[in-house]
């Protein structure tokens, strides 16, 4: 309505459904089933960014379990 | 709180004192030549090894919050010593150097191979982006210096990284960044934004462009570093990427997460959450210390009221990201200090912070996964 007062014309024509933009989640879970189904791909590029896999973390009662992957081999540090 | 682990990230001011002075730093006692006694470190590491333990197989200690260079060789000698006969056997620990690298020597040299010491070195890119910001007390460049501890370090065949420190200025120019970076031999970059923070209580980014500015930066420079065969790791890349394809359940960001950061004054005040908010100066918040680790016990800060009033703060601003920001699976509750220094208060969510290093990081990084997805892997292609 607000168009039609300023004067702008509207498109004609059979009425298009406007495709919703994807949430963030539904990108990051495309991303990841991409990681799925590209194994090779995925290898590479945790191989690329040294991507290491913690093998002990899962028996260590004291440590943060939410890294699958941790790049411990450069030892990044913080936001400072 | 549900289970107190050894912190991540350890961070230890061996002094406060900075040899430079840099526009954009966020420290307000930088003069001060100050230094942690020995002793304060026997009895901090001890009580922190002995509340944690037992201890993870690794352990990580930064010195940070000041210039760690600052303090003398000999110092960081006694200081490992006495640290170390206050571990328990199986545990090792690596420590760190987040430095300017002006101070870089030969017996720096032997010190960091001696202890096998992470360095880091902070450094903003070419000279006339390093030195806009990164000077001496009597405003003189330090480009010069840094790069002179960079060589020092190249030449004795030691790893490192640099974090440099994203400004208007830095981002005009990616491909200036990125020549000054592979001519230098430098692979390993992290980067940092100009952030309102304590003592720097304006950022060059605030302006509206600057996501657009920082979005068209990053992607250049991921695409002349996938031109030229990859010779950067870049951090922020790497982060995002770990954490998209890692699947973490109910992440909170470490800096949000009580106790996985731990940062320890040369005075033994301590403080959790940001690192940035130990060193600096806030009467309501008793200047973020929430402890003193050579009078307290770590069971006596854990239960005290300012832990506490921290703690219950920052966990509603954690809450208050989960339920009105989508990025919060990638993110986990942004930067406590970033949220204090920009909105006031650490129960308010987006920042200046959140904008560039976590959303428009976020959505680069998904470009970058699905540019990288559409392409075969490089092994099946020479195949």
């Amino acid at each position: 309505m607000a168009a039609l007062a300023a004067g702008i014309s509207l498109p004609s024509g059979p009425a298009k459904a406007i495709e919703p933009v994807p949430s963030l989640a539904q990108r990051v879970n495309a991303v990841r089933a991409l990681a799925q189904s590209n194994p090779a791909v995925t290898d590479e590029l945790l191989r690329e960014n040294r991507l290491i896999k913690v093998q002990w973390w899962n028996n260590w009662p004291n440590w943060p379990n939410w890294h699958n992957w941790h790049n411990w081999g450069n030892g990044w540090w913080g936001n400072f | 709180m549900d289970q107190v682990r050894f912190p991540e990230l350890l961070v230890l001011q061996a002094t406060p004192f900075c040899n430079i002075n840099c526009s954009y730093c966020y420290l307000p006692n930088r003069d001060s030549r100050h230094r942690m006694s020995i002793d304060a470190v026997g009895v901090i590491s001890k009580k922190i090894f002995d509340f944690f333990a037992p201890l993870p197989p690794d352990i990580s200690i930064v010195w940070h919050a000041g210039e760690p260079l600052a303090a003398p060789v000999d110092w960081y000698r006694a200081a490992f010593a006495a640290i170390d006969r206050n571990l328990t056997p199986g545990t090792t620990v690596r420590y760190s150097f987040q430095t300017n690298g002006t101070l870089l020597n030969a017996e720096w040299i032997r010190l960091i191979k001696d202890h096998n010491i992470r360095v880091g070195i902070s450094l903003d890119g070419p000279r006339e982006i390093h030195d806009l910001n990164r000077r001496t007390r009597a405003g003189k460049g330090t480009f010069d210096a840094t790069m002179r501890g960079v060589r020092v370090l190249q030449d004795a065949g030691l790893p490192f990284h640099i974090i440099g420190v994203l400004t208007k200025a830095s981002l005009e120019d990616p491909d200036a960044m990125f020549s000054f970076l592979v001519e230098n031999g430098i692979s390993e970059v992290g980067f940092n934004i100009d952030e309102i923070e304590a003592e720097n209580k304006s950022s060059s980014l605030s302006e509206e462009s600057a996501p657009a500015k920082f979005v068209r930066f990053f992607t250049r420079l991921i695409e002349l570093n996938e031109l030229n065969g990859r010779p950067l790791t870049l951090r922020e890349l790497q982060h995002c990427v770990a954490l998209i394809l890692s699947r973490p359940p109910d992440f909170v960001s470490t800096e949000s997460s009580p106790f996985a950061i731990l940062s320890v004054d040369h005075l033994g005040n301590c403080s959790t959450f940001s690192p940035e908010l130990l060193g600096v100066e806030n009467a309501e918040w008793s200047n973020f210390i929430i402890g003193n680790l050579l009078t307290d016990d770590l069971e006596t800060i854990l239960s005290g009221q300012r832990f506490l009033r921290l703690r219950d703060a920052v966990t509603r601003g954690v809450e208050l990201c989960r339920a009105t920001c989508e990025y919060f699976e990638v993110c986990g509750g942004g930067a406590p200090s970033n949220k204090f220094y920009e909105l006031g208060t650490f129960e308010g969510s987006e920042t200046l912070h959140c904008r560039l290093m976590k959303k428009a990081i976020t959505e680069i990084s998904l470009a970058y996964l699905s540019a990288r997805y559409a392409q075969p892997a490089a092994s099946t292609a020479q195949a």
